[in-house]
């Protein structure tokens, strides 16, 4: 035991060069990621409103009453809220995700091909991608308007597919609202991934493909897609992440950053900053955050696992 | 392709086209500009020609026998008023201030601008001109502005401005008179009688000449149509709607700082991380990794109270203060910087620090001299994308901010709320908010994509 423990010790002594160099960042991750974390498990237990909150930790411990309130209490106009939320925030981050990566995908093949200002084309197709999130609220914001919006003077008065008008930021549709905006927002970063990605494809495989006379679809499925595989994983568990945690294009959108979306339209984390931040339910705030972390840790470790099998498969 | 790059363009194009319209526009969807109102002014004759002046500065001379255009000129003006002298003529207007004009070649001479401040010119409906002695008085109809401008023609300069005097010096501005007459369109604006015939010009821009023995019309004409406005004044209201321009700073001073702590840490933790098997290093990278998984809302609420708490306890004021908000994003930034970093350090040839070493070089030196230099560019690279991901962050900015250290995200919801409805100065000011990053992005877009497509391809 104590060879190996001075040798561990040793070994820090010899790389103390390096703790010097992380030391600053250590003590941001301890003070500003972790400690927060973990009074952010805390507080979930505790009866943290407008009241109680300047004893903040010796605030009334209450258990698990924020967890029932969140997900049993059939009364709790939290846990109503909160199932819309849940469900929105499913269909939005599935959606988008797929549709980010489709998108993407189609256009990056387009564009990896020879043709006359290519360069060109792709720096254009990145611009969605540069427009800060809170822009592209707003901007959709206006565009979804009722009477003076981009898309039912389209759809109405130019190419008049619809005989009216309708409401995009309030009922069902909001939804698509929330959706369309995210994907526009968003499918340049994957487009740019992938064409990375496709330029590291040998053309050999293609030629040989070619040789055996395969379809265009086929060398698609056999070949384009495997060798991507590593740019599709990490797009997939980033969108994932992000589109979970979307927050800025949704809560621009509505009253330009002063509404609530609406149960089509309202996700986890404006549900979360809405009861924390309005309505000062800073516990029950708190428990909807750890459950979310403990169902988002759950989720990366499942694409993790699938993933590493998948490729042991191979 | 390029049908769907159109298409993808399309919301950008939208949104630098309504930040030059009207905010009413917007609003009920009417998708052309306006163009300005052709109302006829003013009618002098001039010997055998008329001078017919319009609202849109329009400055026209017309034959008199049978009203046709013998010359046009468009000074393209709004809410427009003249004044006629023997050699020029005068025009008051909200968006180009007092224009002199010369009165036989109907043809610009010089303009002053108003020495006015913090009003939306666009707002102006009406202004008033009037001449006595070698001053010219003008005034506004706008809110309850109540003020006249004073200019001396000999010196072409404004004076003074002369405080709640519109009523003395304009006491025909409160009143409204619309005539009609028949067989005319529209009402009339202006009239002039010349002998036996009567010339009326109409709202809509409509010339009659009508005999006053025979007692009709024996001619007419439309004049040219008013320009189309293109709203380039909305660009400077935004600045005086909102305090926009202590918004921008905030975000620049917030950003900029914030690029240059996380720079600093993330190079040496990422240097560390890449070149030493220290103890340790497996725990911190991963969990490096795991803070992305966190949901900011989740730092967001004990960081929220922990400031506040700590200017309870010890008095010294953290929420909605620089050094704050820098510490906060410095910190949120760290451990994506580090990770892009790594990929950066990595790429760099080890050989080179190892015979450094072996030549008796310290570790610093070695760092210093040979390591960070090639990282520069990556470097670089990674500080503008922390610069751009921190001007697009709001929720942090929300809380954590106030009145006085407001980031353009936080401040850019004030256009339309509770007192106001300006969706074209929204625009406008999101127009100048996306300015920065479309700059930045393309001046490094080498190398931004670069890094970021790196940690991928390689997987």
């Amino acid at each position: 035991m104590k060879p190996k423990k001075k040798k561990l010790w040793h070994r820090i002594k010899q790389d103390r060069f390096a703790y010097y160099f992380i030391l600053p960042t250590l003590l941001a991750m301890l003070f500003l990621h972790l400690s927060p974390i973990v009074q952010g498990v805390y507080m979930s237990f505790l009866k943290l409103n407008q009241f109680t909150l300047q004893q903040y930790l010796l605030a009334p411990f209450i258990g698990a009453d924020n967890f029932y309130k969140v997900l049993i209490d059939p009364h709790s106009p939290i846990r109503i809220g909160l199932f819309e939320a849940v469900r929105n925030t499913v269909i939005y981050t599935i959606i988008v995700t797929i549709g980010t990566l489709a998108i993407g995908m189609v256009v990056a093949l387009m564009l990896n091909r020879k043709f006359f200002a290519r360069p060109l084309v792709r720096t254009l197709f990145l611009f969605p991608w540069i427009v800060p999130t809170y822009v592209t609220g707003l901007l959709w914001g206006i565009i979804w308007l009722k009477q003076g919006g981009l898309v039912n003077v389209m759809l109405a008065d130019w190419l008049k597919i619809i005989p009216f008008k309708p409401s995009w930021l309030s009922g069902p549709n909001t939804i698509w609202a929330i959706i369309i905006p995210t994907i526009w927002r968003y499918w340049p970063l994957s487009m740019l991934m992938l064409l990375a990605g496709l330029q590291t494809i040998p053309d050999e495989l293609y030629e040989a493909a070619d040789i055996d006379g395969a379809s265009p679809w086929r060398k698609f499925w056999m070949i384009t897609w495997p060798m991507l595989r590593p740019v599709w994983f990490i797009l997939i568990l980033f969108g994932l992440i992000y589109n979970t945690y979307s927050f800025n294009i949704v809560i621009m959108m509505f009253g330009f950053g002063a509404g609530y979306p609406g149960e089509w339209g309202d996700l986890m984390m404006t549900n979360i900053f809405r009861n924390s931040f309005q309505l000062w339910n800073f516990g029950t705030g708190a428990a909807t955050s750890v459950l979310l972390l403990i169902v988002m840790v759950a989720i990366v470790n499942v694409w993790f696992t699938y993933f590493k099998k998948s490729e042991d498969l191979r | 392709m390029l049908a769907f790059l159109a298409l993808t363009l399309l919301p950008i194009g939208w949104m630098v086209y309504s930040s030059l319209k009207d905010s009413t526009d917007i609003a009920i969807g009417k998708v052309g500009l306006r163009r300005a109102g052709r109302d006829v002014l003013m009618i002098v004759p001039e010997r055998e020609n008329l001078l017919i002046f319009t609202a849109d500065g329009g400055l026209n001379r017309y034959h008199a026998q049978d009203l046709s255009k013998l010359k046009h000129h468009s000074l393209k003006t709004q809410a427009t008023s003249y004044l006629l002298e023997d050699e020029y003529v005068w025009v008051a207007s909200a968006n180009r201030g007092l224009v002199r004009a010369s009165r036989a070649k109907l043809a610009l001479v010089d303009e002053f601008k108003f020495p006015l401040w913090g009003i939306d010119m666009n707002k102006v409906s009406t202004s008033y001109i009037k001449k006595q002695g070698y001053d010219i008085f003008v005034s506004l109809e706008y809110k309850d502005f109540d003020d006249v401008l004073r200019f001396d023609v000999r010196q072409l300069k404004f004076m003074k401005l002369i405080k709640g005097a519109k009523s003395q010096y304009f006491p025909e501005a409160a009143k409204a008179v619309i005539k009609e007459f028949p067989d005319v369109e529209g009402e009339i604006f202006s009239e002039a009688r010349d002998g036996d015939v009567l010339y009326m010009g109409t709202g809509g821009g409509r010339l009659y000449k009508y005999d006053l023995n025979s007692k009709q019309i024996v001619a007419q004409a439309l004049l040219p149509q008013g320009h189309l406005l293109v709203r380039w004044h909305n660009y400077i209201d935004m600045w005086r709607n909102v305090n926009f321009g202590l918004y921008l700073k905030n975000s620049l001073i917030i950003c900029g700082f914030t690029m240059v702590f996380a720079m600093i840490f993330a190079t040496f933790a990422a240097y560390a991380l890449s070149r030493f098997r220290f103890p340790g290093a497996d725990i911190f990278s991963n969990a490096i990794l795991a803070t992305q998984m966190v949901p900011m809302i989740m730092y967001l609420i004990p960081l929220y109270i922990m400031f506040v708490r700590f200017t309870i306890m010890t008095g010294i004021p953290v929420k909605g203060t620089y050094p704050g908000m820098i510490l906060i994003y410095s910190a949120w930034f760290l451990p994506f910087s580090i990770w892009i970093l790594r990929g950066f350090f990595a790429a760099i040839p080890k050989e080179l620090e190892e015979a450094a070493l072996i030549d008796g070089c310290s570790r610093l030196r070695v760092f210093w001299h040979i390591a960070l230099p090639l990282a520069i560019p990556g470097i670089i690279a990674t500080g503008i994308y922390v610069f751009l991901t921190a001007w697009d962050e709001l929720m942090f900015a929300w809380v954590l901010t106030d009145a006085d250290t407001m980031t353009i995200p936080v401040g850019i919801r004030l256009f339309v709320g509770n007192y106001q409805n300006r969706f074209d100065l929204m625009m406008a000011a999101a127009v100048v908010a996306t300015l920065p990053v479309v700059v930045l992005f393309f001046m490094l877009q080498r190398h931004i994509v670069r890094g970021l497509t790196a940690g991928a391809v390689k997987g």
